[in-house]
């Protein structure tokens, strides 16, 4: 591979997303990039990177960035912040909340396990928390990923990743040699695509984001800008949820860590964005 | 007893929903949990090996590091 090409696609990841792609990893490039050239009628990748200087067609740029943000992930990944989120974070919403309802958000959903998770999470708890209106949005930068999650149909692969057979025996229905989430579970998710470091303002409030495994994809300023962008969507009660391993408190002074929660959040009141 | 069992629902002699069945009403049959793995991946197949006392069900083909997390599941790591 021409590492000049590699430049180009580096280059292009970071300007449109943020993301930080390390340009020795030449066969994740590839294997990310390959698929995306045959499927735009380029014999390779270095044809596609010719295209993208010829052209600066922003259709096809995005999709190289979309194929590079790609990200990886299992239904109820890391189980303990999900059993937090069920025992702990919705009832106490839910009794704070009356009636309004609780908006839930991942906000780098990629093929949409997370969200569908949050999504079983809520209707499981429909009888024990009458009257509790759960809303919850998955966003993801990937149009591709979107899609997919939106289908709602997943491999016996992915559905053996993280999910117990009884929830799969209650909220998905077998297709062929695939598993489709059950109507009731797919109504209860709201799809759109949003770039992180993009303007956020018009978002709304939510009352949890789940932003988890994005921060390490991130160039270290974008890194902040998110963490910054999503604490101003949170109500002075809400909460960001990262990675367990992962930390705000290193990156931004916006957010407070949760005492006893790894990875939790809440806004820090005496926060002023710099202007 | 052995404490866990992989148990496939097709074997020679007695299919595996039927060895269950019989392993619980022996004396100690309920100790041992049980994990099945098959190819069998019908909801009805799976539903009647849980309902004969499976804590967890592996659908063949899988990767290599399920069987780790379906144990963990199973309550057995």
């Amino acid at each position: 591979v021409n590492p000049a090409d590699i430049e180009l696609f580096v280059a292009l990841a970071r300007a449109r997303a943020g993301l930080k792609v390390d340009p020795a990893k030449t066969y994740l490039i590839e294997s990310r990039l390959a698929p995306l050239a045959r499927r735009e009628g380029f014999a390779g990748i270095a044809e596609l990177a010719t295209a993208l200087r010829a052209n600066r067609d922003d259709k096809l740029i995005w999709a190289v960035v979309e194929a590079l943000a790609m990200g990886e992930t299992d239904f109820f990944r890391d189980r303990a912040v999900f059993d937090t989120f069920r025992s702990e974070i919705l009832p106490t919403l839910a009794r704070l909340r009356g009636a309004a309802p609780i908006k839930v958000w991942s906000c780098a959903c990629s093929s949409g396990q997370e969200a569908y998770s949050l999504a079983m999470i809520a209707e499981e708890a429909v009888g024990l928390l009458p009257g509790a209106q759960v809303e919850i949005y998955g966003s993801d930068i990937s149009e591709r990923a979107l899609e997919k999650a939106q289908s709602g149909l997943y491999t016996q692969f992915e559905v053996q990743r993280g999910l117990p057979i009884r929830r799969l025996l209650e909220h998905f229905d077998k297709v062929e040699d695939n598993w489709r989430l059950t109507p009731r579970i797919r109504q209860r998710v709201r799809w759109r695509r949003v770039n992180l470091v993009g303007d956020m303002t018009a978002m709304g409030q939510f009352d949890v984001i789940f932003c988890r495994y994005v921060l390490a994809s991130m160039d270290v300023p974008y890194r902040r800008r998110v963490l910054e962008a999503l604490s101003g969507l949170l109500p002075p009660d809400g909460l960001l949820v990262l990675g367990p391993q992962e930390t705000a408190e290193t990156i931004t002074q916006a957010l407070q860590p949760v005492p006893g929660r790894a990875g939790i959040y809440v806004r820090n009141p005496a926060f002023r964005a710099a202007a | 007893m052995p404490d866990a069992i992989l148990l496939d629902w097709n074997m020679p002699m007695m299919n595996g929903v039927d060895f269950l069945r019989q392993l619980r009403m022996e004396p100690q049959g309920q100790g041992p949990r049980v994990v099945f793995c098959s190819v069998e991946s019908e909801p009805d197949r799976i539903r009647e090996a849980l309902d004969a006392g499976a804590a967890e069900y592996i659908m063949k083909p899988f990767d290599g590091d399920i069987i780790g997390a379906k144990f963990a599941e199973a309550g057995l790591l």
